[in-house]
């Protein structure tokens, strides 16, 4: 349902089989996305906003911003949407086009 | 002739069997399981209860009292001083800690922390250059320990006190309840403890905001504002809401089940003082009666508890060895190098014997007559 919307979703290979105990999507307007949604009642989390190198309980540990580029842009862009065996085609459905009506359809 | 056990916990089940099956199936339905309002309002109950300022659930007594020595920073070159005689979890948190744990012995006659030997044990830290820096008083079978000589020890050393409650929450030390007696009390919902749960959990008593803050986040991995902003190292140390949900049922009728404690155990005083050693409470103190636990030195204590168990009278030896004596901990220091004697005689002699508030007085009259008829046999063929 999201084909062509720019938002990045989890591929699986297909020797993979994955539990999907979160379903971690990446897109570069998340903070916006995540407002619009929770104003339409749709739940999502980041997991994690801040890596563990950046929090102050490492800061003994002497890490600085930029030691660990991907997680740190990951920290930034990922964005877990609702997913779960409860979940029906019209929530999907719905979501999804939420999603579309933040980021918009490429051509 | 039906079985008496140490802890019938199901007398206590069938008489609250409506109101927990609903407080459990309540949580089941909000589906609310980790810490939320079942828990925060156990915890005001709970500190209401016993007068402290705050109360902080968590998952166990160990892990409270271990978030109070992190809470309090203590490690490595620290000496914390336990009573030997005691479970091993008093000592264990503090080595796990990477603190040095120092032996105390304890009184003959309340089973509790020796003052005196408490001073032996400062004296033997500081000659091997540790810093002596706090005291985990157990109030071992329920009743308080010598607060108010430990206070003035600790004030003069300049330690902290950590109150060990894990068997005495609802005791009295003059006139105060237990939660107000040290600057930190930790405290054991096991299950076959007066106060306990349907599984692991324990809780954290202090007047002190700043404590509580502390220990607030150190139980949720060292939180910050939220869960994913970590200030601290903290652990994983929370008590489930169905165990609050239960627990708070439990507490509305707890002050009735304390006195019936009370009356069980003087009703064992009163029939055994002359042929076993009894347990003496200080006239400032009030116990639980977590147990109640004679001392059988006229003769032969397994003897006895064999005799029992063949009358189907469950009793047990609280406790057989020593910490001091103990392989794990053998090695770290004590009051006296030669031994902690008092604790070394009680776990030789000590025998707890059936003890819960819905023990009838046919049953308690059955265990009173075969504790005298062993009394007697035991002490002619020893």
């Amino acid at each position: 349902v999201l084909k062509g919307v720019p938002i990045r979703l989890p591929q699986q290979k297909s020797y993979e089989f994955h539990t999907f105990v979160n379903f971690v999507s990446q897109c570069d307007r998340r903070d916006e996305l995540q407002n619009h949604l929770a104003g339409k009642g749709v739940q999502t989390v980041v997991h994690y906003n801040t890596p563990i190198h950046l929090q102050p309980a490492a800061a003994a540990m002497g890490c600085r911003r930029g030691q660990f580029p991907v997680t740190e842009r990951l920290c930034e862009t990922i964005l877990a949407l609702p997913a779960n065996q409860t979940l029906m085609a019209d929530d999907i459905c719905f979501i999804c086009r939420e999603i579309e009506v933040v980021l918009g359809r490429g051509v | 002739m039906r079985p008496i056990p140490l802890v019938d916990l199901r007398a206590q089940r069938h008489r609250l069997r409506d109101r927990l099956d609903g407080a459990m199936l309540r949580v089941c339905d909000d589906a609310n399981f980790i810490m939320g309002t079942e828990v925060t309002d156990f915890e005001r109950r709970l500190a209401e209860f016993c007068g402290a300022r705050h109360a902080l659930a968590c998952a166990n007594g160990t892990d409270a009292l271990l978030l109070a020595l992190m809470a309090k920073e203590t490690g490595p070159g620290n000496a914390v001083f336990c009573p030997t005689f005691t479970f091993a979890a008093t000592a264990e948190v503090v080595a796990l800690q990477r603190a040095t744990p120092v032996f105390v012995d304890v009184l003959e006659d309340t089973f509790n922390i020796d003052p005196d030997s408490l001073l032996a044990a400062i004296d033997v830290a500081r000659s091997i250059d540790l810093k002596p820096t706090g005291v985990i008083a157990v109030d071992l079978f329920g009743q308080p320990a010598d607060y108010s000589s430990l206070g003035d020890i600790a004030e003069e050393h300049g330690l902290w006190i950590l109150a060990d409650a894990a068997q005495s929450f609802g005791a009295q030390y003059r006139g105060q309840r237990v939660g107000q007696l040290a600057e930190i009390t930790a405290t054991s919902f096991f299950p076959s403890k007066p106060l306990g749960c349907y599984g692991d959990g324990g809780a954290i008593l202090t007047d002190d905001d700043a404590l509580a803050e502390c220990i607030d986040s150190l139980r949720i991995h060292g939180k910050g504002s939220n869960k994913y902003d970590n200030v601290r190292i903290g652990v994983n140390s929370r008590l489930d809401a169905i165990q609050a949900a239960i627990l708070k049922e439990k507490l509305a009728i707890f002050a009735e089940e304390l006195a019936a404690r009370e009356r069980i155990a003087q009703r064992y005083s009163d029939r055994l003082s002359d042929v076993v050693r009894i347990p003496r409470i200080s006239n400032e103190t009030s116990s639980t009666w977590a147990a109640y636990t004679i001392v059988v030195d006229g003769c032969d204590r397994d003897r006895m508890a064999k005799g029992l168990k063949e009358s189907g009278i469950s009793t047990a030896i609280y406790y057989p060895v020593p910490l001091h004596r103990q392989t794990a901990y053998k090695e770290f220091p004590r009051a006296n190098g030669s031994g902690l004697p008092q604790a070394e005689r009680l776990a030789k002699t000590v025998l707890s014997l059936p003890m819960y508030p819905y023990l009838d007085e046919a049953t308690q009259d059955r265990v009173i007559t075969r504790v005298r008829e062993l009394a007697a046999s035991c002490e002619l063929s020893s």
